[in-house]
């Protein structure tokens, strides 16, 4: 299968939702998240964050990967390119059929773009979409640029890549 | 999706696939942390959810029950061994394994617990990830990291269950 862009295979994938992790590089693990690639197919793929309570990661950039991230739930806030969160606070509510208020918003960092995520005392999760216009896909906690979440994201980064520091 | 309150877990498990594995995390509990895993409910209906739990590498869980909640565990993929009796793991070593498809050669294996039917989890260097199809008998659900009996996984996993049983 192959879709021309990351909006569509996002469609795409939520219409079919097929969970399909693959046996390679499907789970990757830092201070505040953990991964799971649900679906990959040539070059897009799409991962499950959770993150912890009361955490904020750096703010960083996936080069070469566009992305959409579709809210799940708890109470987590996306930051923007310009460095500003998109304040949710006051969605912190129950919406239809008891899912969150906020559940399938989402939000985008195309070409790389440069964001962030906070999350407040229930932690978050959120699906990433990802389209790897550069290489094949792993993990965007694996092709990150900009300060790591801590030694443990550093860590896992190195064992990906076959460095030592 | 609509559930009949006289499914059996397995008949929700059905039911789910069947459906198009609908996935809406519920407002309220959806996500839960210990020390070794994360959880989070893809879809939770009157006393019927389904969790997804990522394992971190290289840990064990103690010897531990659920009681009043029927669960099948699926598996997804990594390298997960389980128990059902103290200190024997059923080694899934041989099949750790790539299919055709780029899968994991496990991928949707199930297997039962009734209510109150000690288990334990342990993974292997890659850490482990599996959905976890629940039937609470009793409770409104939360999630089966909260309604543990037997020793926890750490002091973290204690508040969770702190948290939630009111006892913080």
């Amino acid at each position: 299968m192959d879709w021309p862009n990351i909006q569509e295979f996002t469609k795409w994938w939520l219409h079919n939702r097929f969970i399909r992790p693959p046996f390679n590089d499907c789970m990757f693990t830092t201070e505040l998240a953990q991964s799971l690639t649900l679906f990959r197919e040539g070059n897009f793929q799409v991962e499950l964050y959770m993150l912890k309570p009361n955490s904020t990661s750096p703010w960083h950039k996936h080069e070469g990967v566009d992305s959409i991230f579709v809210y799940l739930g708890g109470n987590l806030e996306f930051g923007n390119e310009d460095k500003t969160f998109n304040n949710t606070q006051n969605d912190q509510v129950e919406g239809q059929f008891g899912a969150h208020m906020l559940f399938g918003r989402m939000a985008q960092a195309l070409d790389g773009g440069l964001h962030a995520v906070r999350t407040y005392d229930q932690g978050g999760a959120f699906l990433s979409f990802e389209h790897w216009k550069v290489g094949k896909p792993d993990s965007v906690v694996i092709n990150w640029q900009g300060e790591h979440d801590g030694p443990i994201h550093t860590n896992t980064v190195n064992k990906k890549l076959g460095t030592t520091q | 999706m609509i559930v009949d309150p006289n499914w059996s877990v397995n008949d929700f498990m059905n039911e789910w696939f069947k459906a198009g594995k609908p996935i809406r995390p519920p407002f309220k509990d959806a996500i839960h942390t210990t020390e070794i895993s994360y959880a989070v409910c893809l879809f939770r209906e009157a006393q019927y959810q389904v969790e997804m739990y990522i394992m971190k590498p290289n840990s064990e869980t103690p010897m531990h029950s659920h009681p009043n909640i029927s669960q099948i565990t699926m598996y997804l993929t990594g390298g997960c061994d389980f128990s059902r009796e103290a200190g024997v793991f059923v080694s899934t070593a041989e099949y750790q394994k790539e299919k055709e498809d780029g899968s994991h050669l496990l991928l949707g294996r199930a297997m039962e617990s009734l209510h109150n039917t000690e288990h334990a989890i342990r993974t292997n260097q890659d850490g482990g990830a599996f959905l976890v199809f629940e039937h609470w008998h009793d409770k409104s659900p939360t999630s089966v990291a909260v309604e543990w009996q037997g020793e926890t996984v750490g002091k973290e996993h204690d508040r969770l269950r702190e948290k939630h049983n009111g006892l913080a």
